[in-house]
C-alpha cells in the first residue's frame, strides 16, 4: 500500500435491528449528496499521501452498498474506473471490495498501480502497487488449480428458481414432508471424528490396502485390526457408480439425490449429490466432494460431505 | 465349527395373527392381547401354561414389561429382542432355541409394531446419538438402487423393468384382496401402480410395502411333545440368520443386484432343511418383499432363478399363488403390511395356514393341495442393500422320517 485516506460524517443512511432479515435504508438522494463529497475528499487524500495523480493509475475499483452514490463517484472521479460484477454476482456487502481487488489482482501485472474507494458510513480510500512476486503467486494459484473470481463467478447459475433461493434464504417455509425432524449431531460424537467429519479422511489397511470409507479399525478385506493409516480424500475424484433421487428424505433443497462414489484409487462412499439436474445424473458421472451444509437442527447447522458434478466433464 | 440347526427338534403348535393395517381402533397392548388370545386358543392351551416368551419389536415398547404387563404374566421370562425389519423372526428363532435347548418345554414368540400413530410417512427409528454423517435417504430410497443395477447388468430396459416392478405389486396385492386380514384387500391394475407418484428412483408409492400395525404369534415345544396339542403341528426344519459387515456400502466390488446376506442366510438353511433345490421343493415362499426390486433380487438370492432371469420368471407368472413356486400367497409386506416386529410372525402364520391345509379354499395353493409338497420358506430381512440383517427358516407339516 503506497497511500491510504479515510472520511466520514454523521449521517442515518442505512441501518438493521439486530435480529432482522434485513436492512432499512433512506432516501437514496440525500445518501448520494453527502457520500459523494465524502468520497472525493477521501480519494484526493489517498492520492496525496501516495504522491500519484488519478491519472496514473491502472486500476481503480470502487464499491459499497449505496449504488446510486457509487454510480455517480465513478463518473465524476476523474480516473477510468473498470467494469464490476454486479450484473452477474450482486453486491457482497463487506466482502465486495475484498472480491473486486483480488478480482483486479489476478489480472493485473507487476508495477501497476490499484485504487480502492469503498463507500460505507463515509469512504475509505487506499492505492497499492503491486510488486514483482505478484506473477509468481498468480502462476502458483493457477498451478495449485485455485479458481480466479472470473471462472467463479462464470460457473454460476442463472437458473436458480426465486422461490428456491428465499428458500435457501430461510424467508419461506416450505411444508414439510411428513418426516421426523433432523436430529443435531452430538457434539462429543462429532468431535471424536473430527478428521472424517470435517476433513473427509479415510483409512487405508497397511496389510492389504483396502480402502475405508468412513474410516475403520478393523479391515473388511482382511480382517487386520488397528493396521489403518488415515488418508485425506476431500479432494480426490471418483464416479457414480449408482443413483437414485429420493423424493420422501428431508432436505433443503429437494428432492435429494442419492449416489453410491466409487473413488479414485478405491473406497466407496454413499452421500447425497448437489448442484446437480437430478434427471442428468448417470452412471460413470465423474464427481468431487464438497462441504456443505446438510440441515440446522436446534440451531445447530450440521456440515458434511457432498458430491457435486467435476466442472467440464460428462 | 458349524451351523448344526435344530431340525424338526421343535414344533409349532398354536398361532395367531391379527388383522394387519391402520389400526386406529388398537393399541399395542390390544395387538398383543389379539394375537395371544388367538395364538393360545389355537393350541388349546391356558396362557399360564407358557414358561417363557421372546418378544419381537423395533420401537413400540422396550424390555420385556411391554408383554408381561398388559398380559399380566406371572413372573415370567419375557426377552425383547430387536433386529431390523426382521426383529419377528428373530424372536421366533431365539424361543425356537430355548426350547431346543431344554430349557423350557412351551414357549411362546410373538411380534408387534404400532407404526401409524406417529403421524409421519414411512418408517422412524429411534437412533444413537450420531454425528451427523449419515446421507438421509429414505429406505425407499436405499432399494431403490436395486432397479438401475439389475438393469445395467443384465441388459433389462427401464420399461421392462417398470413392467416386472408392476407385476410383483400387482401379484402381491391380488393375493392380498382374497386375505381377510391383510391391510389391502383390493386389486389394483397394472396401470395404476404403473402411475403411481414416484417416491424414490423408479419405485413409486405402488412400489412400497404398507405402513401398518399389527401383530402375531407362535407357540412353540419340542417335537415329542406336539402330540399333546394338536395332531397338525408345524415343524422346524431350518433357522438361519446373518448380520452383514456392510460391505456393500464401502466395497466398489458390489453390484447391487445381490444381498450377500441372503444368499448366505439361505444357504444355511437349505444346508440345515437338507435341500438342495429349493424351486422343486418348497410348497411355497414367504419373502420380505418391502420394495417391488427386493422381491426381485430374492428371487435369485434364494435360489429360485437363475442369475439375470428372475424377471423373466416374474413376467412369466412362476410366482403367482397358482404359478410353479407360490411366493407370498397372503400378500407379502406389499399388501399384507408390514408392521416391523410383527411380519416374520405374519409370513410363519401363512406357512402355519397354507401347509396345514387350514387356508381357506378360495386362497389354497395347488403345490400344496395337488402337489403334495410339505415345506414352506420364510425370509426377513432388515437393513439396506449392502448392509443387512437376513433370515430364512424352513417350515415342513410332516416331520422328517
Amino acid at each position: 500500500m503506497v497511500g491510504g485516506a479515510a472520511s466520514s460524517d454523521e449521517f442515518l443512511d442505512r441501518w438493521r435491528v439486530p435480529g432482522e432479515m434485513d436492512s432499512h435504508v433512506w432516501e437514496e438522494r440525500f445518501g448520494e449528496d453527502v457520500y459523494v463529497p465524502l468520497a472525493h475528499a477521501a480519494f484526493a487524500d489517498a492520492l496525496k499521501a501516495a504522491g500519484v495523480s488519478a491519472d496514473a493509475l491502472d486500476h481503480v475499483i470502487v464499491t459499497g452498498l449505496h449504488a446510486r452514490a457509487v454510480k455517480a463517484v465513478k463518473g465524476g472521479i476523474g480516473a477510468k474506473v473498470g467494469a464490476d460484477r454486479s450484473q452477474t454476482i450482486g453486491n457482497l456487502g463487506a466482502a465486495d471490495a475484498g472480491v473486486a481487488l483480488a478480482d483486479v489482482l489476478e489480472q493485473a501485472t507487476p508495477g501497476q498501480l490499484i485504487a480502492v474507494l469503498a463507500l460505507a458510513d463515509g469512504a475509505d480510500a487506499m492505492v497499492l502497487r503491486t510488486t514483482a512476486t505478484l506473477a509468481e503467486v498468480q502462476a502458483a494459484r493457477r498451478a495449485a488449480g485455485v479458481p480466479t473470481v472470473e471462472e467463479q463467478a462464470g460457473a454460476g447459475r442463472s437458473d436458480l428458481p426465486y422461490v428456491r433461493f428465499l428458500n435457501w434464504r430461510g424467508q419461506l417455509r416450505p411444508d414439510p414432508p411428513r418426516r421426523p425432524d433432523p436430529e443435531r449431531p452430538g457434539a462429543p460424537t462429532a468431535h471424536r471424528v473430527e478428521a472424517w467429519k470435517y476433513g473427509f479422511s479415510a483409512s487405508r489397511c497397511l496389510k492389504c490396502g483396502f480402502r475405508h470409507l468412513p474410516p475403520t479399525r478393523v479391515c473388511l478385506n482382511c480382517h487386520a485390526i488397528d493396521e489403518m493409516q488415515p488418508e485425506r480424500l476431500a479432494d480426490v475424484r471418483g464416479k457414480v457408480a449408482t443413483f437414485t433421487v429420493d423424493r420422501l428424505a428431508f432436505s433443503l433443497s429437494p428432492p435429494v439425490v442419492g449416489v453410491v462414489v466409487d473413488f479414485d484409487g478405491g473406497g466407496r462412499y454413499r452421500c447425497e449429490m448437489t448442484d446437480v439436474d437430478p434427471d442428468t445424473v448417470h452412471i460413470g458421472q465423474r464427481v468431487e466432494m464438497t462441504f456443505r451444509r446438510l440441515w440446522t437442527a436446534q440451531g445447530v447447522h450440521n456440515y458434511f460431505w457432498k458430491a457435486k458434478p467435476v466442472e467440464g466433464s460428462d | 465349527m458349524a451351523s448344526r440347526g435344530i431340525r424338526d427338534r421343535v414344533a409349532i403348535v398354536g398361532m395367531g395373527c391379527t388383522p394387519f393395517g391402520e389400526r386406529w381402533d388398537k393399541g399395542t397392548n390390544d395387538l398383543l392381547t389379539d394375537a395371544t388370545k388367538d395364538a393360545i386358543a389355537s393350541a388349546d392351551i391356558p396362557l399360564g401354561d407358557i414358561d417363557a416368551f421372546w418378544l419381537g419389536t423395533m420401537g413400540s415398547g422396550v424390555s420385556g414389561i411391554t408383554l408381561s404387563k398388559p398380559l399380566k404374566l406371572d413372573y415370567k421370562p419375557v426377552s425383547r429382542n430387536e433386529n431390523f425389519c426382521a426383529t419377528g423372526s428373530e424372536a421366533f428363532r431365539n424361543a425356537c432355541y430355548a426350547v431346543a435347548s431344554g430349557a423350557y418345554d412351551l414357549v411362546m414368540a410373538i411380534g408387534v409394531e404400532k407404526l401409524k400413530d406417529s403421524g409421519f410417512s414411512g418408517l422412524t427409528g429411534t437412533r444413537p446419538v450420531g454425528d451427523g454423517t449419515d446421507a438421509a435417504l429414505t429406505a425407499p430410497a436405499s432399494f431403490s438402487f436395486l432397479a438401475p443395477a439389475y438393469c445395467h447388468k443384465y441388459g433389462v430396459s427401464e420399461a421392462e423393468m417398470k413392467d416386472v416392478l408392476t407385476r410383483i405389486a400387482w401379484k402381491n396385492h391380488r393375493n392380498g384382496a382374497v386375505n381377510p386380514r391383510a391391510q389391502f384387500r383390493k386389486e389394483v391394475s397394472k396401470e395404476t401402480i404403473a402411475s403411481s407418484p414416484l417416491i424414490a428412483g423408479q419405485l413409486g408409492v405402488f412400489d412400497c410395502s404398507g405402513v401398518s400395525d399389527g401383530s402375531a404369534a407362535a407357540i412353540i415345544c419340542r417335537t415329542e411333545d406336539a402330540h399333546r396339542y394338536t395332531d397338525n403341528a408345524l415343524y422346524v426344519k431350518a433357522l438361519s440368520f446373518v448380520a452383514g459387515p456392510g460391505a456393500g456400502t464401502i466395497d466398489p466390488n458390489y453390484d447391487y443386484t445381490t444381498f450377500e446376506e441372503v444368499v448366505r442366510s439361505a444357504e444355511d438353511a437349505y444346508q440345515q432343511a437338507g435341500i438342495t433345490d429349493p424351486r422343486a421343493s418348497l410348497a411355497m415362499a414367504e419373502v420380505h418383499d418391502c420394495f417391488t426390486p427386493t422381491e426381485l433380487v430374492l428371487m435369485e438370492d434364494l435360489g429360485f432363478a437363475e442369475r439375470g432371469t428372475a424377471w423373466k420368471e416374474v413376467l412369466a407368472g412362476t410366482f403367482d399363488r397358482d404359478g410353479e413356486l407360490p411366493v407370498n400367497p397372503d400378500g407379502g409386506l406389499k399388501s399384507f403390511g408390514h408392521p416391523i416386529g410383527a411380519s416374520g410372525l405374519r409370513m410363519l402364520f401363512e406357512c402355519w395356514l397354507q401347509l396345514r391345509g387350514e387356508a381357506p379354499p378360495e386362497r389354497q395353493i395347488a403345490t400344496v393341495t395337488e402337489g403334495g409338497r410339505k415345506l414352506g420358506l420364510t425370509h426377513n430381512l432388515g437393513g439396506a442393500p449392502g448392509e443387512c440383517v437376513s433370515f430364512v427358516s424352513v417350515v415342513g407339516s410332516e416331520p422328517s422320517a
